[in-house]
């Protein structure tokens, strides 16, 4: 028998002495975990939803009507070489004329006005890296309004700002409700750990008479505390995904969290449980090493 | 082997006193030493300290090559490898069987192996004559029985010193007797076999040497020119 396997088997043994409690600590860590990972599963959700609003981010650099085609070629040629730009597309005055009247019905606007008021531009799309930055649209703005023919840089600062600050407060959101979750399943296992070595008080007390080291007492609390949270975070991602599967008919966009976020939910998991166990084990040890009241005879 | 110099051990309450008060002996290897003395006399506090779950309150305590005074909390295991105690009141793991409860104490120790740890343990419960019993659980055992199940897993690692605590104390006298015996067998062995009990009568019949306490002094260091009953 391995060492592994002998401390995973006392730790079932541990857990087997109290089912009722096992059961009521797994029950309640799976509903924390459960509720972070729909939590998880929303945020990744809206995270997808305004990663793809992102992509609309983009410039439209209104340019002098005087500007000579040189030049226009020449401005295309330097936007194009920054790194933050995907894609440049130039609509000279004409254009703008017809897509301007086809938005208002096919009104003639020169015959209204007598001239053709609309400016030459470019319509910059930004890469998806980029786009997803903070603020870079207002840096790129302000280097582009300062080449010459460049008349006027717009960029939707109003949405772009709502949507920066929507997605900051979802990421708050997820990491409060991360935390919460996390001090939560701290403190079922923690407490969890602590019944099951007071239960077995009496036989540490004897394992360290017959020479047990604190670190042999310890590898079954600490597999009890990590195997719980693992198990739990398991099931409430098993759950999670049910939910999902009702839901996807209403939101076909909507879709599960990516593979890496699995394993780190899980392993997360795993790891708070030996932390906790940790904690909890290290007090009650060392409260065992403390002296006791000589019984005499 | 063993050497208390001076040792002194407080309680923690400071108004219940000492529970020794400059105690000094030695124990050589190979020697059987009855602990005598009524209730209170201190004999446990001498076991204890022998295991060093307890730190003199003054003076030191030697065993094996161990000091109470360097010695370090990693180091204890070590130390009470070496040590095989048993106790009045048994103290098997009550979840255990019998078998697991000796095995364990190898399993911690290092001793894995499946047939190996059958081997040891079976030879012991063999000697012990518990072989039968071995899937019992020591609820299911008679007293007698429990504190042989308890001898073989005090000697399961092959101790070099045995601390015995009123071994005998839940016992009717053919059992008594029968545990002694066992100790007389480890002692020929070659182990230090140190017995606390306030009964004079087993100490005239087995000991090669007996220290009473009183009141957390020794009073009286005898060694009889040999036992009753050898």
């Amino acid at each position: 028998m391995s060492r592994l396997r002998f401390f995973l088997a006392e730790a079932w043994e541990i857990q087997s002495r109290d089912r009722a409690g096992a059961l009521a600590s797994l029950t309640s860590l799976t509903a924390v975990l459960f509720l972070l990972a729909i939590v998880l599963l929303a945020g990744h959700n809206i995270r997808g939803m305004a990663r793809s609003l992102e992509s609309r981010k983009g410039l439209e650099v209104f340019l002098s009507e005087d500007v000579q085609d040189g030049r226009v070629a020449e401005l295309e040629r330097i936007f194009r070489s920054f790194g933050e730009v995907a894609d440049v597309t130039f609509r000279s005055r004409g254009e703008a004329l017809r897509s301007v009247e086809k938005d208002l019905g096919g009104v003639d606007v020169v015959g209204a006005l007598g001239e053709n008021p609309l400016s030459p531009s470019f319509q910059i799309r930004l890469t998806p890296q980029a786009a997803a930055r903070a603020g870079v649209l207002q840096e790129l703005a302000g280097e582009i309004g300062g080449y010459d023919g460049v008349e006027e840089v717009l960029y939707g600062d109003a949405w772009i700002a709502t949507l920066e600050r929507g997605l900051r407060n979802v990421y708050w959101a997820t990491g409060g409700a991360g935390l919460l979750a996390a001090l939560a399943v701290s403190l079922v296992l923690w407490n969890t750990v602590k019944l099951a070595f007071i239960g077995r008080r009496e036989t540490i007390r004897i394992l360290k008479i017959v020479g047990a080291t604190p670190a042999f007492i310890r590898s079954p609390y600490l597999l009890l505390g990590s195997l719980q949270s693992a198990l739990a975070a398991t099931v409430a991602l098993l759950l999670a995904a049910l939910v999902r599967l009702a839901l996807v008919q209403m939101m076909p966009g909507l879709s599960f969290l990516p593979p890496i976020w699995l394993v780190l939910f899980v392993a997360g998991a795993l790891a708070l449980g030996v932390l906790s166990a940790v904690a909890s084990v290290e007090p009650a040890l060392r409260s065992l090493e403390r002296r006791d009241e000589p019984v005499t005879t | 082997m063993i050497a208390f110099e001076h040792v002194w051990l407080r309680y923690p309450a400071p108004s219940r006193g000492n529970a020794l008060e400059d105690v000094s002996f030695e124990i050589a290897p190979g020697e059987t030493l009855f602990l005598l003395g009524p209730s209170g006399a201190g004999k446990t506090s001498v076991l204890r300290l022998i295991t060093m779950e307890e730190t003199p309150t003054k003076g030191r305590v030697r065993a094996l090559d161990f000091d109470s005074a360097s010695i370090r909390a990693r180091e204890l295991p070590r130390l009470r490898r070496q040590i095989g105690v048993v106790y009045q009141e048994f103290r098997l793991l009550r979840e255990k069987t019998i078998f697991e409860n000796i095995a364990y104490i190898l399993r911690m120790t290092g001793v894995l192996d499946a047939l190996t740890l059958q081997r040891i343990v079976l030879r012991l419960l063999t000697q012990v004559s518990l072989y039968h019993k071995r899937n019992h659980f020591p609820h299911q055992l008679s007293g007698g029985e429990q504190q042989r199940a308890a001898i073989a897993r005090a000697l399961v690692h092959e101790p070099r010193i045995l601390l015995a605590d009123e071994p005998t104390g839940n016992l009717d006298a053919a059992s008594a007797t029968e545990v002694l015996d066992h100790f007389r067998r480890v002692n020929l062995s070659g182990a230090t076999v140190v017995v606390a009990t306030h009964d004079e009568s087993l100490a005239a019949r087995y000991a090669t040497r007996t220290v009473t306490l009183e009141a957390g002094r020794v009073v009286r260091d005898a060694r009889p020119l040999r036992p009753r009953i050898a």
